[in-house]
């Protein structure tokens, strides 16, 4: 393969794995120095590294021992970005990953950019355009369960479906084509733009909504507890990161606050609120803090309802939970404990209720596989569809203002040759690489779909 | 024997386009002959009886604006005026009349005989006379003898008589017209030339007798109350004005093509030409749109001197037996009695890509081609090429820059532009979807983007000069006026406005935003404020209508089309190496390598450069650019 316009004299390296300590570092080296700098700072029984394993001991620039570790040769170009590329594997010892950080950097490799990895594969011919971006979805992908609809894309069928708008915004015009064109052979063409329009502007918004799924799952969803004061609240939000603590370890700089903390469920990372700790004594605070649990409840994925068992639901939480039930995961009835606890009902809106001591830990454990079979049936996308690329999504999302602005224009009566710019700007949104609307394309439906002509 | 006797530009054919290429030239001073085989068959309509329609009529406007005949003559001899697309569409109006053929051909002939510098000549031209790459003259043919004329411009409009074939079930005969000849050794000719000849096919349908029909059983369509004009010269409209009639075909209609269809030539596979999909013949109506219970048919009188009716719809190239039995199940013409029956005619045309948009061969210095034999179909069509053509000659003749018109213009650059870079593979028509400038460029404003062009040929007289001076300023003061003048929300002004259905004003607004309301229009305002506006002609109100009106839209069309066309522009630098480029197929590769294309534009046009093909090139030139780090010049800018 011919060498390529772009900057690839450049020796580049990484630490790929995460800040130390960790029990293993991985640096990876990639360019045509990879191999002589790894030379230089690795000692082995082996004269010359060729493609293969090695285990031996690296060195600084004056030979002093840093650490025993492996070394991964990859010679081009059979290797993640075409380029020679070096990995090497260390103890994840702060002191060992700055020592070896420094060495590199002195031998002549240079740190790399965000990316700049993947861009090399790209340039050289080893991943392509679709492949970097899903790489780049997947990294950000929070839910194991998106990961599917991400590689769904593989199969090409968004880009028949989106082929599909584009045929079918193409129909639309053809339509109005002809109300100007032929307007005496089909006078009633135009009529037949409109519940074209409509369905274009439902596929469009269902294409958009898988888009919405996946920012979703590309952050932490939001759990949030509401319940009256001192129903339990700030015990059931410990309880739960006890239990999360005991079974994970904590990913730092993930919690901001007391009021709020990262925990595991149901397969995906979730950012429990505990809206008691946004209030603090005192009347028109303890009032703002309500209205915040409101706020809270509206951005959030799912909500949590706990009652104080001795004391049951309140008529306000009651109303409360009324007009927030789409997002209502279940209720907890806290206090089991107590004496003048009452039973709980079986069910409030259709969801599940669960007896808890927050204080004893009785019904935790019930409570937390509720929270799972709840969390994993609640999830509202289907992650048997691929889900749109950003690209995709904001043309697609262009495309739709161009059809409700059509739509509107159509109730008004706009005359035919106004609206087809607006259709015509639609299906080249609709197309890859904006690519214009020929007028072949469009005549073609015109006299395919109508018969024309004296 | 001729009162031209050395002619500079010599005309072949005497068709739409061979008049106003020949009527042009003379008149911009250069000798002209005009060659036909039969001079009595001067500016004939070989089809339907009528000039204009959607797309059509903005090309006679544009015509008439450059200092064309097609628009005067439509006017004085035009039996039914009708405006197309007036209460929806009306940035697209277009004209449209039915034209009394008899007078339409005899007052162009008139034209002709009676032009200064310009000689009709029976005759058929056989060969090309070819020095050096140039022409020097042509070989004719007349009343048997064969003679050589010497000239430096040859003009080639000779429509559909090149080698043509005419079908009639399976019959078939020679000629470009029934009962007329081919024309042979022209494209033989022109083919040892070096001109790609290709092969395309047209129709028409049977003429019926008028006495014959049952007009009881007829829906009568009368023209416009009022008649339009094409011209922007001051014409009359002389004729009697007269109704189409409309009739439906029906399933029994159907069923007798279906059972017939064996015998049509373009089925059984004798015709190979391709067929325009607009213009479908009966035959192929019936086998495309299987559903379709009915196809109109609408009578139209061929002219006041003949009993003649032209049924637009039923074109076919079925026997002679089938047309009868097919065409007598349509409510109206059950007796029907054929005057002439309906056929096919396959002929020759050439590839227009060979042509520069002055319509002269590339490759051969002094020829130019235009009209159908260029692989357009429709009269406008060619009168527009042949006027270019001719100008075209002519100014080359005198050494004055040639006359190239741009797409943002008018329909005609549209139509040049589309044939001399994209080619035909259908014969080409005009509809208003191939100008993407639509809403600016309209049959209104043709003078007004024209006219100047116009009289800048010498083609314009000053009486039309003037006239066309003094609507420009008027347009103009009273569009100032219109912007100027704010008005108080006055009890008077808004009952007006609620009985024209539209919201009262609640503050001082100016006319034109009142005007910009599509229930107001300007003469509703020129009488609630006479004392600012003035009254105008009609055509300069609807230009002023539609330019507030559609202000928004033109403003937004424009911006598109500055997209797309960034985006076509896109260049890729001659030191590109296709080889280096990630995603391209072997062949795609080698193609572009071959071609090597200028913009992502021409990339586009080469045969296997797919969408995601032009992807990969330009996020190849993204990347290039990224890694000169230079930001890239702006030609080269993407928006994404």
């Amino acid at each position: 393969m011919k060498s390529l316009a772009v900057e690839t004299h450049r020796t580049i390296f990484a630490l790929c794995t995460g800040s130390p300590p960790t029990a293993v570092a991985v640096f990876r080296i990639s360019g045509p120095l990879a191999i002589p700098i790894a030379e230089r700072c690795f000692v082995s029984k082996a004269k010359t590294l060729s493609r293969g394993m090695y285990f031996g001991s690296f060195v600084d620039a004056e030979g002093n021992h840093i650490d025993t570790g492996l070394l991964l040769v990859f010679t081009r170009p059979a290797s993640f970005t075409g380029e020679d590329v070096v990995e090497l594997q260390v103890h994840g010892s702060p002191g060992v990953v700055t020592t070896l950080h420094e060495t590199l950097k002195f031998l002549g490799a240079v740190q790399a950019d965000a990316g700049e990895f993947a861009t090399r594969a790209l340039a050289n011919g080893k991943q392509s355009l679709e492949g970097i971006l899903e790489l780049a979805d997947v990294f950000r992908t929070q839910d194991p369960e998106l990961l599917n609809a991400i590689y769904l894309r593989r199969e090409k069928t968004l880009d028949r479906e989106i082929g599909e708008l584009r045929e079918d915004a193409i129909g639309l015009l053809a339509v109005l084509e002809t109300a100007i064109d032929f307007s005496e052979e089909h006078m009633s063409a135009q009529d037949l733009a409109g519940p074209k329009v409509e369905r274009l502007i439902q596929s469009a918004d269902r294409l958009l909504e898988r888009f919405q799924l996946l920012e979703q799952g590309q952050r932490p969803g939001l759990l949030v507890l509401v319940g009256e004061p001192n129903a339990g609240k700030s015990s059931l939000f410990n309880c739960l990161l006890g239990r999360e603590r005991a079974i994970v370890s904590p990913v730092a700089g993930t919690t901001r606050d007391a009021v709020e903390t990262s925990i595991l469920l149901g397969g995906r990372r979730w950012t429990l609120v505990d809206t008691a700790g946004m209030r603090t004594a005192g009347d028109e605070i303890e009032r703002q803090g309500q209205k915040m649990g409101v706020d809270f409840i509206q951005s959030s994925d799912f909500w949590i309802l706990v009652v104080d068992g001795a004391t049951g639901l309140g008529d306000e939480m009651k109303d409360l939970t009324d007009l927030h039930r789409a997002k209502l995961l279940c209720a907890v009835w806290n206090k089991s404990d107590q004496v003048d606890f009452k039973r709980a009902p079986e069910r409030i809106l259709d969801r599940p209720v669960l007896e808890v001591s927050c204080k004893t830990g009785a019904g935790l454990h019930d409570l937390v596989r509720s929270l799972e079979n709840g969390l994993r049936n609640g999830r509202s996308f289907n992650a048997r569809v691929p889900v749109p690329t950003a690209n995709q999504a904001s043309s697609i999302g262009r495309a739709r203002n161009r059809l409700i602005e059509l739509r509107e224009h159509l109730h008004l009566g706009a005359g035919p040759e106004v609206l087809s710019e607006l259709a015509r700007m639609a299906a080249s949104e609709f197309g890859q690489s904006l690519e214009p609307v020929s007028v072949d394309e469009v005549l073609g439906r015109v006299f395919s779909e109508f018969c024309i002509g004296k | 024997m001729f009162h031209v006797e050395h002619p500079e530009i010599l005309v072949i054919g005497s068709g739409h386009a061979g008049c106003e290429a020949a009527l042009a030239s003379a008149r911009m001073g250069v000798p002209t002959w005009l060659v036909t085989m039969d001079t009595h068959r001067v500016g004939e309509m070989s089809c339907n009886p009528s000039i204009g329609g959607v797309g059509k009529g903005q090309l006679v406007r544009e015509i008439d604006a450059l200092g064309g005949e097609m628009g005067k003559n439509a006017d004085f001899t035009g039996i039914q005026f009708k405006r197309l697309n007036t209460r929806k569409g009306s940035a697209v109006q277009s004209s449209r009349c039915q034209s009394d053929k008899v007078q339409y051909a005899n007052r162009m002939r008139a034209q002709v005989l009676l032009q200064p510098n310009l000689q009709l000549v029976a005759g058929e031209v056989k060969e090309l006379l070819v020095d050096g790459g140039k022409i020097i003259g042509v070989e004719f043919e007349s009343g048997g003898a064969r003679s050589r004329v010497h000239c430096r411009f040859v003009v080639i409009t000779t429509g559909t008589f090149m080698r043509s074939v005419i079908y009639c079930g399976s019959e078939l005969s020679e000629g470009g017209r029934i009962g007329e000849k081919s024309s042979k050794g022209l494209s033989d000719c022109l083919g040892n030339l070096g001109l790609q000849i290709h092969r395309l096919k047209t129709g028409t349908p049977a003429r019926l007798i008028r006495e014959s029909l049952d007009y009881s059983r007829l829906n009568e369509q009368p023209g416009d109350v009022i008649p339009g004009r094409f011209s922007f010269s001051e014409t009359t409209v002389e004729l009697p004005q007269v109704s189409c009639y409309l009739t439906y075909t029906c399933e029994q209609t159907h069923e007798v093509i279906q059972e017939n269809l064996h015998r049509s030539p373009l089925y059984s596979g004798m015709i190979r030409g391709i067929g325009p999909r607009y213009c479908p013949s009966i035959e192929d109506k019936v086998v495309k749109f299987r559903d379709k219970p009915r196809h109109q048919v609408f009578l139209e009188p061929e002219s006041l001197d003949s009993n003649w009716i032209y049924p637009n719809g039923i074109s076919t190239s079925l026997p002679k037996d089938v047309q009868e039995a097919f065409v007598r199940t349509i409510p109206g013409c059950e007796n029907a009695v054929f005057a002439r029956y309906g056929y096919a005619v396959e002929y020759d045309c050439i590839d227009p890509r060979q042509l520069l948009p002055t319509l002269e061969v590339k490759h051969l210095e002094g020829l130019f081609l235009g009209g159908q034999v260029n692989g357009t179909s429709g009269y406008e069509e060619a009168a527009a090429q042949g006027f270019v053509a001719g100008v075209n000659a002519a100014l080359k003749a005198r050494e004055r820059s040639p006359l190239i018109l741009p797409r943002s213009e008018s329909y005609i650059g549209v139509m040049l532009d589309d044939l001399t870079r994209l080619g035909v593979t259908e014969p080409y028509r005009m509809f208003t979807s191939r100008c993407e400038y639509r809403l600016s460029v309209r049959e209104d404003n043709a003078d007004i983007r024209l006219r100047p062009k116009g009289i800048a040929l010498g083609l314009v007289s000053d009486r039309d000069k003037d006239r066309f001076e003094k609507r420009l300023e008027k347009l103009a003061k009273t569009s100032t006026v219109l912007d100027k003048t704010y008005v108080p929300p006055k009890a008077e002004l808004n009952e007006f406005l609620s009985q024209m259905g539209t919201s009262p004003i609640s503050q001082s607004t100016s006319l034109s935003q009142i005007l910009k309301r599509p229930e107001v229009s300007y003469t509703d305002l020129q009488r609630l404020f006479s004392e600012v506006l003035p009254l105008l002609e009609e055509n300069t109100t609807e230009t002023l209508e539609i330019e507030k009106k559609y202000a928004g839209y033109i403003a937004l069309q424009k911006e598109e089309v500055e997209r797309l066309t960034r985006f076509r522009k896109i260049t890729l630098p001659s030191s590109l190496d296709y080889g280096t480029v990630i995603g391209l197929s072997t062949e795609v590769r080698e193609r572009l390598s071959r071609t090597q294309p200028r913009t992502l534009e021409g990339a586009a046009e080469i045969q296997g450069v797919t969408p995601s093909a032009l992807s990969a090139l330009l996020f190849h030139l993204k990347r290039t650019e990224r890694a000169h780090g230079h930001k890239g010049k702006p030609e080269s800018h993407v928006e994404s």
